[in-house]
């Protein structure tokens, strides 16, 4: 039986990091999809079920921290329950407990070691 | 190339199955049942992390760290596998250079837990390791390495080609000393700057953008505007390095 890919949505507007993290995700055959902005996170979110968000924090329209109390109310138990890591350029300025009361599951630091954005996102998913 | 794979060295095969089962929940993973078969695995394959059972028998614990720090240096940890609770052993396999030692039989949630750990402090501590240079330099080569192991060379190669337009833009937006946008657009571009040049190992405009973005915020007028000369030099630096070493683009 053909296990069916997990499907992971990027929350990102630098389009280097987008085209990037697809093609790493790719080589580790899961299937990813981005969005510009928390707005686009919400829509998509929405529209289609997704087994992990990868969140920056820093997006215009609407940012990641703001996007994820949005997911985290939504009424919609499957999806308000997803797991969230935010991905963050300065994480100087929050604590691992601010980030868990915005309501991510983990975060990791920007500039991104992919080798640590796999082993946080294999783990988040076991 | 994938990810770095935890190898499991076992004989037992009961043992064996079990760990892959637990391990494949959490990472990518490789097997041998001989010592001679981890050794040929080290050099075709390196491995994040080895599990390494004291009940194998062509090879004795001391031999196989030694081959391990041969062949791989430091750049992998070795955890014990013990057959019995006995904790008199744990002393000598840690002066060994054994990172862990882990007692069978095992308790699958303390196991995960404990194998999620190291894998998180091994990849830590590469990254300290690459990022550990006293000066920044203007391409990380580790960084680099990293990505080609990741993703494929058409992506990275082109990755690295929007970069250079990227530094255009920023490089255009100096220039015009931001007339056609405002100060939290510019602020924004180079918080961009920041985090891309950082993930694709430009060291030079990572932290030369770093800094811009801190006296950018604190408003501090002059020191901003020496700043932002200085990440117009190290762009084009690393543009210059770019013409320099085609081969980053595919060339």
């Amino acid at each position: 039986m053909v296990r069916e890919k997990i499907k992971i949505l990027v929350g990102e507007d630098s389009s280097i990091i987008i085209n990037l993290t697809k093609s790493v995700l790719a080589f580790e055959n899961y299937e990813m999809k981005a969005a510009r902005n928390g707005k686009q996170v919400l829509e998509m979110l929405s529209k289609e079920d997704f087994d992990l968000i990868l969140m920056d924090i820093t997006m215009p329209i609407l940012d990641g921290i703001q996007c994820t109390k949005e997911i985290r109310k939504l009424v919609d138990t499957k999806k308000n329950r997803i797991p969230i890591i935010a991905i963050t350029g300065n994480a100087a300025n929050h604590t691992p407990e601010d980030f868990r009361k915005f309501g991510f599951n983990d975060f990791i630091q920007k500039p991104l070691n992919y080798d640590l954005v796999l082993a946080t996102v294999k783990k988040i998913l076991s | 190339m994938k990810s770095k794979n935890i190898l499991i060295v076992e004989n037992k095969q009961q043992d064996l199955k079990l760990f892959e089962y637990l391990i494949g929940q959490i990472h990518t993973f490789d097997s041998v049942s001989t010592g001679k078969e981890a050794l040929i695995k080290l050099s075709t394959n390196p491995p994040l992390l080895i599990l390494f059972s004291l009940t194998i028998t062509d090879i004795d614990p001391a031999s196989f760290m030694e081959r391990v720090r041969n062949q791989v240096k430091d750049s992998c940890e070795v955890i014990a596998l013990v057959p019995t609770k006995d904790d008199s052993n744990s002393f000598y396999l840690e002066k060994l250079g054994f990172e862990s030692v882990i007692h069978k039989p095992i308790h699958p949630k303390e196991f995960l837990l404990k194998i999620k750990c190291l894998v998180e402090k091994t990849i830590e501590k590469e990254t300290q390791k690459s990022t550990a240079s006293k000066y920044p330099t203007i391409l990380n080569s580790a960084s680099f390495q990293q990505l080609f192991r990741l993703s494929s060379k058409e992506v990275i190669h082109q990755v690295y080609k929007d970069f250079e337009i990227e530094c255009d833009s920023i490089l255009q937006q100096i220039d015009s000393s931001m007339e056609k946008i405002t100060r939290e657009e510019f602020l924004r571009s180079i918080h961009t700057i920041k985090g891309n040049s950082g993930t694709l190992g430009a060291e030079k405009i990572y932290e030369a953008a770093k800094y811009c973005e801190i006296l950018g915020k604190d408003q501090k007028s002059i020191e901003f505007s020496n700043s932002l000369a200085y990440l117009k030099a190290v762009i084009l630096e690393f543009q210059e390095f770019l013409r320099k070493n085609p081969t980053v683009y595919g060339a």
